[in-house]
């Protein structure tokens, strides 16, 4: 699959992801990776990114033995811009759709 | 590979960055490997599935942007030069940033100029008014932020992924910013960026291929980057000026900078007519120029290069070849290292220390 295509699907991704129910990272790139082969490296910048802008939160759980572990929230800032950029896409699919023909 | 080398490679190439910052992201593959190795994978699987190495570099270099860049290094240790009295000072005090104006603009290869609002507003419009449709600009509270788009709008989440390659729209784009804002922040990649009459708490301007131009301007935190681009300042005060290049020249002409930190590779450095208390200059074939007048403080300078020539001279010269120094009556410390360069000190004055 083009890399270029997946490079700018991948917010929206975890952003649609994160709106179905938070996830831990492991997590997120498992869902993601059945999809796509992706290098799941890449989502933890973004999931970075996506709390510094204050669209994601993170809390930790306890997991037993061993550290806590980190757990993405799609805030309500996050959600109304995942339902805003869901809306971008799928304008730009069909714009691209119409100009492939 | 495997874990520690992967997650080591990544910490050294982000080693200028902001070390909180990049260690909450290493911490996240570190759990990202626990999960993973709990599923049975082993620990090349998993770098494998996390992607090539230099390509999630990248990645994490790109969301940084400058903003997370370490403090820059000053000949000077910081907390004497905080606690020196003198030198510039911003005239405003800090207040509460939800007041203050921020901008952000990215103008790819549009020249940008940027002024003091008449008005005491922002303003951003483009010199040609045909060009003001390709001008995509938002607000969010305080914080303006604005680029160019290409040609055709078929771009989602800034990544223009099939129509980008149509050339260049806008020539240049005008912002005019409030007295006071809290931050202006410019980025181009062959645009030339003008700064005239600003008065803002941090400046950043970061480009490629364009050269900088500062004048008149005052801010408490200057940043400029560039890679071949030209940095010029002319009569400009700050109380830290940090200027990077890799080939671009950086040039000073009354300027007033309480910390001055330039590092350029093979770019030089010189001018006239700098007022600091602590000049670091790190070159790699560059020359660098440290003209440097001081009034009664002690001051700093670092200079480093491997192949280029350091000069450094002290005073202000007059129009007929004289040198006239303040009373400076402690001392100077001036390091300069070079390693096929050659290095030129002079003072006029009798120094108590002078170390070399």
């Amino acid at each position: 699959m083009n890399a270029q295509f997946k490079k700018g699907a991948l917010e929206i991704c975890v952003l649609s992801q994160l709106a179905s129910g938070d996830k831990y990272g492991y997590e997120l790139t498992e869902v993601i990776s059945e999809e796509m082969s992706i290098a799941t490296g890449t989502l933890y910048p973004i999931l970075k990114k996506l709390k510094d802008d204050l669209y994601v939160e993170t809390y930790l759980v306890e997991a037993g033995e061993g550290p806590a572990r980190k757990y993405y929230h799609l805030t309500e800032k996050g959600r109304a811009y995942q339902g805003q950029q869901k809306q971008e896409w799928q304008a730009f699919v069909k714009a691209v759709e119409r100009l492939i023909g | 590979m495997r874990k520690d080398e992967y997650l080591n490679t990544i910490a050294q190439a982000l080693k200028q960055y902001d070390t909180a910052y990049v260690n909450e992201i290493i911490s996240d593959y570190e759990e990202h490997f626990k999960d993973g190795l709990s599923q049975g994978k082993s620990e090349e699987d998993i770098c494998a599935e996390l992607g090539d190495i230099n390509d999630i570099i990248d990645e994490i270099k790109d969301l940084l942007g400058e903003r997370h860049l370490k403090q820059f290094e000053i000949a000077r240790p910081r907390a004497e030069l905080e606690k020196s009295a003198g030198g510039y000072q911003y005239d405003e005090a800090p207040r509460e940033d939800t007041d203050r104006i921020r901008i952000q603009f990215m103008a790819g290869s549009a020249d940008v100029k940027v002024f003091r609002s008449p008005e005491n507003i922002v303003n951003i419009y483009t010199e040609d008014p045909d060009d003001m449709v390709y001008l995509d600009c938002s607000q969010r509270g305080n914080t303006y932020m604005g680029r160019i788009c290409p040609r055709s709008s078929a771009k989602f989440l800034g990544t223009d992924i099939l129509l980008s390659l149509l050339g260049a729209t806008v020539d240049e784009v005008i912002i005019e910013v409030p007295y006071d804002a809290a931050s202006v922040e410019i980025e181009t990649t062959s645009g030339d960026v003008y700064l005239d009459s600003c008065f803002a708490e941090t400046i950043t301007v970061a480009t490629i291929s364009g050269d900088v131009k500062i004048e008149e301007t005052q801010c408490r935190q200057l940043t400029i980057s560039t890679k071949s681009g030209d940095a010029e300042l002319k009569r400009t005060q700050a109380e830290q000026a940090d200027i990077r290049t890799v080939s671009g020249d950086a040039h000073y002409k009354k300027v007033t900078a309480n910390a001055m930190n330039v590092n350029t590779v093979s770019g030089d450095f010189g001018g006239r007519w700098l007022e600091s208390r602590s000049v670091y200059v790190r070159t790699v074939s560059g020359d660098a120029a440290v003209r440097i007048c001081c009034f009664g403080e002690p001051y700093y300078i670092y200079a480093k290069t491997v192949s280029g020539d350091v000069r450094i001279r002290e005073g202000i010269r007059l129009g007929t070849n004289d040198f006239e120094n303040e009373n400076l009556d402690d001392c100077i410390q001036v390091t300069v290292s070079s390693v096929s360069g050659d290095i030129y000190a002079c003072s006029d004055k009798e120094r108590k220390t002078i170390n070399f």
